[in-house]
C-alpha cells in the first residue's frame, strides 16, 4: 500500500502522521489522506485542486508531473513525499 | 483596554500597556478582528496558504475554521491580470482584512475578492472580485456592490491599494 508522508514544518500546524493509504495515481492516495485528515487538503492542494505553488511532491524521489490533476501512477508500495518547495530570494 | 497587533512574528496581545500573550509565533498574522467576545485572526503559512483561526477566550487558545475559497474555476476561463499580464490564481493567497456589520463578517483577500460569513467564520460565501480581475462575480463587480451604510470603508478590501503592509492593528474595549 502507498504511504504518504509531510514534511516536520507542515506537521507545526498540523497533525498529519505518515499514512499508508489505498490508490493508483497520486491523487488517489492523497484523496484518501484527506479523508481521514480534511484540514490537511487546504494546506497542500489549493482552492482549485493542484499542489500548492510552493509545495512539492515526489514519488520515489521524483517530482510528481502533473500538478493540477495529480494523475502520476503510482505503485502499491510507492512513497509519496509532501515537501514545502525552496523559493524565494 | 486590549489591543491585538498582527504582526510577520506573530500575533501579540496587549494589555495594561504589556504583552499580555504572544500566538502564532513566527508566522504571520495578516489581519484580526475582534468581535463579539470572539478573536478571529488570519495567517499567511507562505508555502501552506492562508488559514483563518478563532479564539473565545481572548486569545489563549484558537481553533482553525473555514478559510475563504475560490469558486472552481471554468476550464475556458482566460484570466490575466491587466497590469502585469500574468495568470491571476483562483486561490485564496493572503486574507488582507476582516471586518464585521451586524452578525456578518466579511474577508478581503489577495487575489482581490471578497467573501461573507453569516455564521461566525464557520463557512464563506464568495461575493466577487476585483472588477476586470479574478473570477467573475456573482452578484457584480466589487464597484457595484452595495454596502449597508454601516460599513466601514476598510470592509471594500478588494478595493484597497496591494503595496499597504499587510497587518493590521485591532482594539476591543
Amino acid at each position: 500500500m502507498p504511504r504518504v508522508t509531510f514534511t516536520g514544518n507542515l506537521q507545526r500546524h498540523l497533525d498529519c502522521p505518515p499514512a499508508d493509504v489505498p490508490g493508483a495515481t497520486v491523487r488517489e492516495a492523497l484523496e484518501a489522506v484527506f479523508a481521514q485528515n480534511p484540514r490537511a487538503r487546504g494546506y497542500v492542494l489549493d482552492d482549485q485542486g493542484a499542489v500548492r505553488r510552493h509545495v512539492v511532491i515526489f514519488v520515489g524521489g521524483q517530482p510528481v508531473s502533473d500538478r493540477q490533476r495529480l494523475s502520476d501512477p503510482i505503485s502499491p508500495g510507492a512513497e509519496i513525499a509532501v515537501l514545502q518547495a525552496l523559493s524565494g530570494g | 483596554m486590549r489591543i491585538y497587533v498582527g504582526t510577520r512574528k506573530g500575533l501579540f496581545t496587549i494589555q495594561g500597556g504589556e504583552v499580555a500573550a504572544a500566538s502564532f509565533l513566527g508566522t504571520p498574522v495578516t489581519a484580526v478582528l475582534p468581535r463579539d467576545g470572539t478573536v478571529y485572526a488570519a495567517v499567511g503559512h507562505g508555502h501552506f496558504g492562508a488559514k483563518l483561526h478563532r479564539s473565545g477566550n481572548g486569545g489563549e487558545t484558537w481553533e482553525e475554521i473555514a478559510a475563504p475559497k475560490y469558486p472552481e474555476k471554468p476550464a475556458d476561463a482566460v484570466d490575466k491580470d491587466p497590469v502585469r499580464n500574468k495568470p491571476v490564481p483562483w486561490s485564496t493567497e493572503l486574507i488582507w482584512t476582516l471586518e464585521a456589520s451586524g452578525k456578518t463578517i466579511w474577508c478581503g483577500t489577495i487575489p482581490g475578492g471578497l467573501f461573507r460569513s453569516d455564521d461566525s467564520g464557520a463557512s464563506w460565501s464568495f461575493l466577487c472580485a476585483r472588477s476586470g480581475t479574478g473570477p467573475s462575480a456573482s452578484s457584480g463587480s466589487a464597484a457595484d456592490m452595495i454596502f449597508p451604510a454601516s460599513t466601514p470603508s476598510a470592509s471594500i478590501p478588494a478595493m484597497r491599494a496591494a503595496s499597504s503592509p499587510p497587518f493590521l492593528v485591532e482594539a476591543s474595549g
